[in-house]
């Protein structure tokens, strides 16, 4: 008699239990075997037994939604045609194209659809996409597998922000290539509602979107990104009936984001916080516009040098609620991310320009949807190159500062800052003009210093006064280098490490800068969180600054008077009760610039 | 359902497809209800794809968990391998395979990209790490065998073993279908098999690899 392998022997045990025989039964079958049996046909009956891993219901039904919109499309690309002579020819070519893509290989049309535009595949993704709509003859059925494209744009763009990456012209041509082949169509299909509908929302979601990254926008890309912009502005404009449109010159020179309080100029010219602007029929919300409301504007420069005002969002007399935190990611899930101590929301409407890790350092721009904080936007809270460490100084407003021509350097404390269209300018608290305090966050490269952010601060002040934080480089000889800029200090003051953040009080004389109070606010390695926002609530130590709850203790070094309705910069680390504790406090505002209850 | 249907499975035969369950049709008719929802499916039936992916996200899911040990990228995988499922259904044809087994089949070879992806990117299988060093298998011969405990044992496996206990001993299926789903033969899954459970009871009871 043939023996047969232990393996064999095994393998017939584990089927006959699996068919529902029991282990006694097979082990009497085999009792030479049954010594080496026993224990490996318990394991595998105990294995058997082991509970499965439940799947969280949310990400099954994003799972799901995703399976479903995928079927959608296929749908529509695989729409069954009756045959006839006088469509051989466009089936024909889409049948050459496609063999075209086929015969490189089936694997690359494949891996081709899941390239981003910096792929070489990426052109053969858009070539399949041609071919897709080349075999769907229904008007209404193309349009929405247009926009169905178009919306694959951004979600590309937006996988190139997480990435670090910035946005080429290739899919802003694309982007824009579709949605007015969209919008051309049902141009044509009033009885479309639905489709006009989301064509309507989809370019007003999409300029936003791209109005907010006019920095991520390489620079070979600017002439693309214009025609992008223009072309889903016009798309709205002519969906809401206007007759007018804007050309891509009229962004030749980029945007600018300005809040500030409305004061009317002359017909269609308004100023907003200072700045001029034109506001006409090509502005979307221009009806909201009233004398005395504050408001922000997105307005695109044309390559006359004004401002012509894109967006509007008008609100009641107030500064628009809004923190920033800045700090590492300490928990991050879908929906959420905890900082500082503090849990901030994520929504759909999260401009997230990178993928969230802990340990990430990152600046989140923070905003209250109902009663919850919640990320407006969230990007890399790490300077650029080490050569050059982001400054912020504050001083008083010197000379002209009209952005309605095209001025684009602004003397503030005594320097000169270059203002680009990617500056944001906060002129909530008063217009940006000659003698008016302003704190400037800006960074230092090949134009000198760039401005990234003026905020205008109701202070009043002696004009010669500035205030600046950076990032300590060096000293030498009584003079300290701070973001790049020179300070003289006091005899004896003694050097941080390099890498520090320290703030200065100072005083300009003579194109110097004189320091009156150093401070070290933080040290290389300090887990720090950077907390600015208005001081919303205040009972003794424990005050809300923004959204966030924050504890002073007796070894906060606090700077400014607090009042309620003012703008704080606050540093500190999360406290073993999970709240964040200050210990560097300042007061940017002198007197309320919020009325809180 | 098929949940504690599986749990039961050990004093039961493993006969009824996914499908069935999801449908509630009798073990008689489940294979026939099965290529009809696949069919319906291919022709992109919402309600039959729907069938299908209530049926097999779950199993993938918990394929995907036991191999990468970590819940976003078991997720990841399980969204992916619906989706290739969904493009290539229109390509499956019942060869005598079980429809299981060709959607598992996409989850492997999906699973064996993810890991080449890693590797190429240097990215440090931080459950390798866990399994290591912070789960000895001293430690593991001390308690039960839990789902946790599971997972934490199957990591001291070679994947080729570790493939055959989650396909055979967890998700049900033959050595034929384990076989197609690893592509090797029969006997290889026979070796493998007797290799595997003979590992992962020197892991559970705490002698060294």
């Amino acid at each position: 008699m043939r023996l047969r392998s232990f393996r064999s022997v095994l393998d017939e045990c584990v089927a006959a239990l699996q068919q529902g025989e029991t282990l006694q039964s097979c082990l009497d079958r085999y009792p030479r075997q049954a010594t080496r049996l026993r224990p490996l046909l318990t394991l595998a009956q105990q294995v058997g037994r082991t509970p499965p891993v439940v799947p969280r219901l949310a990400a099954q039904r994003t799972s799901w939604e995703l399976v479903r919109q995928r079927a959608a499309q296929m749908r529509r690309g695989r729409r069954r045609i009756a045959i006839q002579a006088s469509w051989l020819r466009p089936i024909a070519i889409a049948a050459a194209v496609f063999g075209a893509v086929i015969a490189a290989g089936g694997a690359t049309a494949y891996a081709a659809q899941d390239s981003l535009p910096d792929s070489p595949l990426y052109r053969v993704k858009l070539v399949s996409e041609e071919v897709r709509l080349l075999v769907v003859f229904d008007d209404a059925d193309k349009a929405d597998l247009l926009l169905d494209q178009s919306q694959e744009r951004t979600d590309e763009i937006m996988a190139l922000l997480q990435q670090g990456k910035p946005v080429p012209a290739n899919v802003l041509g694309a982007l824009k290539n579709r949605d007015e082949r969209a919008a051309d169509i049902l141009a044509n299909q009033p009885g479309e509602t639905e489709l006009l509908a989301r064509s309507l929302q989809q370019s007003q979601a999409q300029e936003t979107l791209l109005l907010a990254l006019w920095n991520d926008v390489s620079q070979s890309a600017r002439d693309d990104y214009a025609e992008a912009v223009a072309a889903l502005h016009n798309t709205r404009l002519r969906g809401s009936g206007t007759a007018v449109t804007i050309a891509p010159d009229d962004l030749a020179h980029g945007v600018l984001d300005i809040s500030g309080t409305i004061e009317p100029v002359a017909e269609e010219v308004w100023r907003v916080g200072g700045v001029e602007v034109r506001v006409d029929r090509r502005t979307f919300d221009a009806d909201l516009l009233e004398p005395g409301r504050t408001a922000r504007i997105i307005a695109a420069r044309g390559s006359d040098g004004r401002l012509l005002a894109l967006n509007l969002a008008a609100f009641d007399p107030g500064p628009i609620p809004g923190a920033l935190v800045s700090g590492a990611v300490e928990e991050v899930s879908d929906d959420q991310v905890l900082i500082g101590g503090q849990w901030i929301g994520l929504t759909p409407d999260t401009l997230l320009k990178l993928k969230l890790t802990r340990g990430q350092r990152v600046q989140i721009a923070v905003s209250s949807q109902d009663g919850r904080a919640v990320a407006a936007e969230i990007e890399s809270g790490e300077d650029g190159p080490a050569s050059s460490p982001s400054l912020a100084y504050e001083g008083t407003v010197r000379g002209k500062v009209s952005a309605a021509d095209q001025t684009n350097e602004w003397n503030i404390g005594g320097l000169a800052f270059v203002i680009t269209p990617a500056t944001l300018i906060d002129a909530q608290a008063g217009p940006i003009q000659e003698g008016a305090r302003a704190r400037v966050e800006a960074i230092t490269t090949g134009e000198g210093l760039v401005a990234q952010r003026v905020t205008v601060l109701a202070v009043k002040t002696d004009e010669n006064s500035v205030h600046l934080s950076g990032v300590f480089q060096g000293s030498n000889e009584g003079r300290w280098l701070v973001s790049g800029m020179a300070v003289e200090v006091q005899e004896g003051e003694e050097a941080p490490t390099v890498g520090s953040l320290v703030t200065v009080s100072a005083e300009r004389a003579g194109g110097r800068t004189f320091a009156r109070q150093v401070d070290i606010v933080e040290r290389p390695g300090d887990a720090t969180v950077h907390l600015e926002g208005v001081l919303a609530a205040m009972d003794g130590h424990k005050w809300t600054v923004g959204f966030t709850p924050i504890e002073l203790t007796d070894k906060t070094k606090l700077f400014g008077e607090p009042i309620t309705g003012v703008r704080v910069l606050v540093w500190g680390q999360r406290g073993e009760n999970g709240v964040l504790q200050a210990k560097h406090v300042r007061i940017l505002d002198q007197r309320p610039i919020i009325k809180i209850n | 359902m098929w949940t504690l249907t599986l749990a039961g499975s050990v004093d039961r035969p493993q006969k009824s497809s996914p499908i069935a369950e999801v449908t509630g049709k009798t073990a008689s008719s489940e294979i026939l209800a099965e290529w009809e929802t696949i069919r319906r499916a291919q022709a992109l039936d919402e309600a039959a794809l729907g069938e299908l992916y209530t049926a097999y996200y779950p199993r993938i899911y918990n394929y995907a968990f036991l191999q990468l040990g970590d819940i976003h990228a078991a997720e990841d995988l399980a969204s992916d391998v619906m989706l290739k499922m969904l493009e290539s259904l229109h390509s499956y044809h019942f060869k005598g395979l079980p429809f299981a087994a060709w959607v598992f089949r996409i989850a492997r070879n999906r699973l064996i990209d993810l890991h080449r992806r890693r590797r190429r990117r240097g990215e440090i299988d931080l459950n390798e790490m866990h399994a290591s060093t912070l789960a000895s298998p001293h430690s593991l011969a001390e308690r039960a065998l839990e789902r946790g405990q599971m997972q934490v044992a199957l990591k001291h496996l070679t994947d080729e073993q570790r493939q055959v206990i989650v396909l055979k001993f967890i998700q049900g299926f033959d050595n034929r279908a384990v076989g197609r789903i690893m592509g090797r033969s029969e006997g290889a899954i026979k070796s493998l098999q007797h290799r595997a459970l003979a590992s992962l009871r020197r892991v559970l009871q705490g002698e060294e690899r």
